[in-house]
């Protein structure tokens, strides 16, 4: 998740339960200041009517265009001692003015007249209606609650977005980051501590890859040329004792096998050394070349190689696919691919090549898909590996296409296929 | 002939010993620049094999120094480094020729022969054993004076063990050799076989006399 959804995403959360916790109090505030209010303005309205009665003034119309009413009754002496003297009650009261049932505040008073008669004044006005106020105050808070909302989210990404512009450059940074390859310093990031911590670790971190890198490939380059001679001695002995006279089939036999063994390891070495080489950019001279024809060529030739196989090769060339590139690398790119399909498709099988400007593939037979993780990684092999393979075929051929602005691709869809498209 | 070998590594410098002497060359060693140098300025030699990397300096003053005196010496750069500055430097120089390690002794041999012929008869590089001549440079094979027209496959596998005569070639050398570095996983060499077959079958009918054997089933000998 990006930082920023992140962000607005813990806002929104948080501001929901502080704007409805706030919602409920502003409600409750609300209500009981109406209800005290309207509390005092009965009392005095009871005291009022009370006063009147007890004195015998002509009490007050009902009809006064105000929908207070009262009404007074008698009640028994042990009645009005069981209740309390003063009580309040929120109630519907059907008010005949409008002839309707309407929410009303109702204050109840127990008074005793110079008789010792009791009575019960009853004093009703009606009040707000709980339930519109209720929503009302929830569709405002709801409105504020999205305003407040998105006011904040354009604050915060405006905000970020100026703040974190250095971090944003080091993420172009990290993103554009080819270990081996002539990369950029890691951008400057400002004044800010934070980032300029942050810049600083990475840039050593890179420094420190890139140091590794660089020796592990120099390691391998000079393994590899500091090999190449005991081998061919060890291949040249070899080829000594094979020319005596006095040799019998078995040990020439033996000798022929062994001569194999060392052959592998040479070739091996040979492939280890030429990907450091590429690598180390000594295949410059490049030329314009027809991987399309090439492919053909090469086609006919693993065709005649793999016969035995019953492997053949249906090409489709529906365009020339120039490039610039070193001849070298291009017939090494393209006899790997085409001498691995030929390898690991099963026999009696064919093999598709499918070639136009900027793109071919190459596909072949089988059963499961392979790690398209690892496919290009040297020496991975999907089962125990043909005597012979040194499983550097593919990493090569990946070495090739980083180095001479093409990409491959591995993908299946019950065959193999394998894609070189023009970057 | 005399042949010079300036070579620092002791097993490389004794196999190509061996190897040369097999084939009736006279074969001397140094095994430094400064010995090199003495050796060349107080003997003649025929060919010297020249490695670049030499305790005490460089392969390259040595050529310098044998192309400025004036001996007609043959030198063939033998040399670890495989890249192209090495070779074009060597031969501007006036390499004869320039051989990268590992190399095959089979192939050394067959340079040296070359480069001799070369400059023993000028124009006429063909390889000839009994009444088969081979050029290699115009892909033309004659038997006894009469064109032999041969595929593309079946020229180069001729061109090789004509190069090897009378050595045991592994099949999966000469298909490595012939086809190209394409081959090297293959398990069966019917391929070759089948060239070879008509090879056979185009040399006698011409009435060549070579014969490629095969030996043990995994290898060729031409003899």
């Amino acid at each position: 998740m990006k930082l920023i959804y992140k962000i607005s995403l813990s806002l929104s959360a948080v501001l929901l339960v502080f704007v409805t916790l706030w919602g409920i109090i502003f409600f409750n505030a609300m209500s009981s200041e109406i209800n005290d209010e309207t509390d005092d303005m009965l009392e005095e309205y009871s005291k009022d009517i009370i006063m009147r009665w007890l004195s015998g003034v002509r009490l007050l119309s009902t009809d006064n265009g105000t929908n207070n009413t009262y009404y007074i009754k008698r009640i028994p002496q042990e009645y009005a001692e069981s209740v309390p003297g003063i009580e309040y009650e929120v109630a519907y009261i059907y008010i005949a003015s409008q002839s309707e049932h309407e929410p009303a505040r109702i204050r109840r008073q127990v008074f005793m007249d110079s008789d010792g008669m009791y009575y019960l004044l009853t004093v009703a006005v009606p009040t707000f209606e709980r339930a519109d106020v209720r929503r009302s105050v929830m569709w405002s808070i709801a409105a504020l609650y999205f305003v407040l909302l998105v006011v904040l989210i354009a604050i915060t990404i405006a905000v970020l977005r100026l703040n974190l512009r250095p971090f944003d450059a080091l993420m172009k940074w990290l993103d554009s980051y080819v270990p081996g390859k002539k990369n950029n310093p890691v951008p400057v990031c400002g004044d800010v501590v934070e980032f300029r911590k942050l810049a600083k670790a990475a840039q050593s971190a890179a420094d420190r890859f890139e140091r590794q890198y660089q020796i592990q490939n120099e390691f391998i380059g000079n393994a590899s040329h500091e090999l190449q001679t005991p081998l061919a001695v060890c291949s040249a002995r070899i080829e000594l004792l094979l020319d005596s006279p006095d040799l019998t089939r078995k040990q020439a036999e033996e000798l022929v096998k062994m001569q194999r063994s060392v052959r592998n390891l040479i070739r091996l070495n040979r492939t280890l050394l030429m990907m450091s080489r590429i690598e180390n950019g000594q295949f410059l001279d490049a030329e314009d070349i027809d991987l399309s024809s090439l492919l053909s060529e090469s086609a006919a030739e693993f065709g005649e190689i793999y016969s035995y196989r019953d492997v053949h090769a249906d090409i489709e060339v529906r365009k020339a696919f120039p490039v610039k590139m070193n001849s070298q690398l291009a017939s090494v790119l393209v006899g790997n691919l085409l001498k691995n399909a030929f390898l690991h498709c099963p026999e009696h099988s064919r093999v598709s090549i499918v070639a136009e400007d900027g793109m071919f593939r190459v596909s072949n037979d089988g059963d499961r898909p392979l790690d398209a993780g690892k496919v290009f990684t040297r020496f991975y092999r999907e089962d125990s590996g043909k005597e012979g393979s040194t499983g550097l075929g593919l990493a090569l051929v990946k070495t090739v296409c980083d180095n001479s602005n093409l990409r491959i691709s591995y993908n299946y869809d019950g065959r193999h296929n394998f894609v070189v498209t023009r970057l | 002939m005399k042949i010079l070998i300036v070579e620092d590594e002791a097993s490389l410098q004794e196999l190509m010993t061996l190897a040369l002497k097999k084939e009736g060359y006279v074969v001397e060693n140094a095994s430094d620049y400064g010995s090199a140098v003495e050796k060349l300025s107080v003997y003649n030699y025929d060919c010297v094999l020249l490695d670049i990397m030499l305790p005490g300096g460089s392969g390259f003053d040595i050529l310098e120094y044998v192309r400025s005196s004036d001996k007609k010496v043959n030198v063939i750069i033998i040399s670890a480094k495989d890249s192209i500055d090495d070779k074009v430097r060597g031969l501007e120089l006036g390499a004869d020729d320039y051989l990268a390690k590992p190399f095959h002794m089979a192939e050394l041999v067959a340079r040296m022969r070359s480069v001799a012929r070369r400059s023993r008869n000028d124009g006429d590089f063909a390889y000839r054993i009994g009444n088969v001549a081979l050029e290699p440079d115009s892909n033309r094979v004659t038997v006894d004076g009469r064109d032999l027209p041969l595929l593309k496959k079946e020229f180069d596998i001729l061109a090789y063990l004509m190069q090897r005569r009378g050595h045991l070639v592994d099949k999966a050398v000469l298909a490595e050799a012939v086809w190209g570095d394409h081959v090297d996983q293959s398990d069966n060499f019917q391929f070759v076989y089948a060239q070879m077959k008509n090879l056979r079958r185009k040399l006698a009918e011409a009435g060549a006399d070579i014969e490629i054997k095969s030996v043990y089933g995994f290898g060729y000998k031409l003899t």
